[in-house]
């Protein structure tokens, strides 16, 4: 499921693959838990582009800065006009972690706004919250504490009035 | 033009904890009341708690910055020269429909800064003034906590129980107890036992800041409207006020308003009472220009909209070997810590902080580190990071008393608007010294409080920009008409019939969260308006 081959509503096919793949590294996949570009997040992040306008900017920026630095590092594969969005895709994983980290620190805001998106994607994916066990907080709620016991306060009382008269 | 020719008694803008308060309690005394309020009336269902995405709601339409959440009631801001963002909410309940429903009330001394400390000013009123409108205030609404603290003035026992403690009380209370530094149960305006008509009593849910779908939260628009409603009180929502008319005379005569439609609308009144939080008076005033107040309504000596106090606040968060399950209830409300409230200058500030010890939220927040401001790593440690931190976190506030400056303030953008193009705020604000060297105070406290309690690793985040919950002193309160915008009964030095009741008039803003104050000076400056009525109208 890694290749997404659809357009998004506001990415093209190629940028959801880029986005995805991009996500894969800063989720990876590990033991239960999916890469977030495995679990669909560069769908989910699309929708937000779609009802979210101000992010469009950022993130397609930051796209273009991780492929951007992706190139430096393959440059026969750095993608022409023809086939735009291809230097990330042919690099190794710890060649994807360069070129991710190149972008965190020469741009942290869009690198900030990519990884801030792909988080909230993630955790609030059903299927990630189900492995973690998470549920929505209602309608179940969470159980009530037993009754405070005010003998907990005993050194506190004794220690008098705490504020000034005024 | 619709015009309602038959003039209300008196005329609320803002439907929120204020003109709430206001509205029964004038409406209960006989009074014809209309209310308008930008926003409407939420529908509980809305709430994000029932979905899996519910934390996603955080950023989007329940976000607590305005310009972010960008619904069609909300007004935009000019936040490039603030480091703290104004926070608010544009409903029926205004500002209570999501907010931690941290309830402490001033002290004393909060009203005697200047007498004690010789900073800022001193009230016109005291604590013992406002002290039956606090208890009038609890009692209509329904606090939970337990009465006895020894950190302020003793007080009628609580409407229902203090919450329980649970794991992430005892964690805090093994810290406070071996620092040997004073501790409560906080006051919360929350239900935890039955109280009042239609509203369950909370279940632990958590996410409080994103509004609460059982009533359980003593919000504005579950506790004052429907009594106020019930009592004739006619609240008309989607209206938005453009500016306040005056007569001949100089006398407020009502509003100019746009409906929901987009139409213009007028509404006559005996007394213009303004409700619209720190930020939303100045600007209505400001924007109430006429011949005889051209730099804007009640704004003869240039006060309206200058002394913007916030309370900066710094989060400290740690994380702890053992479960902590800070998202297992009200994320805000837990227990307090005022052994640093009163002034001591050997800290190396004036005036005091409150440590709040709080709880965390869910998954998505530890990861991105909503709190410690501080996200979880990317990459190969992500997923065993994320499983130290979560459910494992917990957060403390410290909340810092903010001194009256000039230059804070809130003014009109010369180009932003409103979806009705009505005139933007503007906010310029600066951090000043002795608040910072507080929050540094704060946060070293903290970071020991942590330690004592057994955190393995804390993370704090100096200044929460996103943390401008509470909104004062932009039409501050005096006896002096050169240095205040209102008298000790919050009505406008300049027009005899317009009063104030939200946070613009405090004078300070102590280190506690305001609303149990704002709603007591509204009960305060009402039952003033009630029986003098015939004098101001």
């Amino acid at each position: 499921m890694s290749e997404q081959r659809q357009d998004g509503e506001i990415l093209a096919a190629h940028q959801v693959a880029l986005l995805a793949a991009m996500q894969n590294r800063l989720i990876p996949s590990q033991d239960e838990m999916p890469g977030a570009g495995d679990a669909g997040c560069a769908q989910t992040v699309d929708s937000f582009l779609k009802e979210r306008p101000a992010l469009r900017r950022p993130i397609l920026a930051a796209l273009n800065a991780v492929e951007a630095a992706a190139g430096e590092r393959a440059p026969a594969a750095a993608g022409g006009e023809a086939s735009p969005h291809v230097a990330f895709l042919s690099l190794s994983d710890s060649d994807r972690d360069a070129a991710l980290r190149a972008v965190e620190a020469a741009q942290p805001e869009l690198f900030r706004a990519l990884l801030h998106q792909t988080y909230s994607a993630y955790y609030t994916n059903p299927a990630v919250l189900l492995i973690l066990g998470w549920r929505p907080p209602q309608p179940e709620g969470y159980p009530t504490p037993p009754p405070f016991d005010e003998a907990l306060l005993e050194n506190v009382k004794q220690r008098g009035k705490l504020w000034r008269d005024a | 033009m619709a015009s309602n020719h038959d003039a209300a008694d008196v005329l609320i803008i803002g439907a929120g904890a204020a003109g709430a308060a206001a509205a029964w309690s004038l409406a209960a005394g006989g009074l014809d009341v209309v209310c308008l309020e930008q926003g409407d009336w939420l529908d509980p269902t809305d709430y994000p708690h029932h979905r899996p995405d519910w934390e996603l709601h955080r950023q989007t339409d329940f976000a607590k910055d305005p310009n972010v959440r960008q619904r069609p009631e909300d007004y935009p801001l000019n936040n490039d020269d603030t480091p703290i963002v104004p926070l608010m909410f544009n409903a029926v309940g205004g500002s209570t429909v999501h907010w931690s429903g941290h309830f402490p009330r001033f002290r004393p001394s909060d009203f005697r800064v200047k007498s004690l400390d010789g900073v800022a000013d001193d009230w016109p009123l005291t604590y013992w003034d406002l002290e039956p409108y606090y208890e009038r205030n609890d009692a209509n609404i329904g606090v939970s906590g337990l009465e006895g603290d020894p950190s302020g003035p003793p007080r009628l026992p609580r409407q229902t129980p203090p919450l329980g403690l649970d794991a992430a009380a005892r964690v805090y209370v093994r810290g406070l107890d071996k620092l040997g530094w004073h501790w409560w149960p906080t006051e919360n305006a929350l239900i935890t036992a039955p109280f009042g008509a239609g509203r369950q009593v909370c279940n632990y849910c958590g996410p409080c800041d994103m509004g609460c779908p059982r009533g359980a939260m003593s919000s504005a628009h579950v506790t004052y409207w429907p009594a106020a409603v019930a009592k004739g009180a006619r609240l008309i929502t989607r209206a938005r006020v453009r500016e306040i008319t005056v007569d001949r005379r100089g006398r407020a005569s009502g509003v100019v308003y746009y409906t929901a439609e987009g139409g213009i609308a007028q509404q006559r009144a005996r007394v213009v009472v303004v409700a619209c939080n720190g930020v939303g008076t100045p600007r209505l005033l400001l924007n109430s220009v006429s011949s005889l107040f051209p730099h804007g309504l009640a704004n003869s000596n240039g006060l309206v909209g200058a002394n913007l106090m916030f309370h900066p606040i710094a989060f400290v968060s740690g994380v702890f070997p053992d479960r902590v399950d800070g998202h297992a209830g009200p994320v805000g409300l837990l227990l307090h810590c005022h052994e640093f409230y009163e002034t001591d200058l050997s800290r190396g500030f004036v005036r005091g902080i409150k440590i709040q010890l709080c709880r965390e939220s869910g998954p998505l927040s530890t990861a991105i580190g909503h709190f410690p401001g501080e996200a979880v790593p990317w990459g190969d440690a992500h997923h065993r990071v994320h499983r130290e931190r979560s459910a494992h976190m917990l957060a403390i506030a410290i909340m810092v008393e903010d001194l009256p400056e000039a230059h804070n303030r809130v003014a009109l953008d010369p180009t932003l608007t409103d979806g009705n193009g009505i005139p933007a705020p503007k906010i310029s604000y600066t951090v000043s010294e002795n608040s910072r060297r507080a929050l540094d105070f704060g946060i070293a406290r903290a970071r020991e409080l942590l330690e004592a309690a057994g955190a393995t690793e804390i993370m704090h985040q100096e200044l929460a920009r996103n943390a401008g919950w509470h909104l004062m002193g932009t039409a501050r309160m005096g006896d002096d008409p050169a240095a205040s915008v209102v008298d000790r009964f919050g009505r406008a030095h300049d027009v005899p019939n317009l009063f104030i009741i939200d946070g613009s008039i405090f004078v300070t803003g102590a280190a506690v969260n305001p609303t149990s104050t704002i709603q007591a000076l509204a009960l305060y400056v009402s039952a003033w308006l009630k029986h003098n009525l015939r004098e101001v109208a």
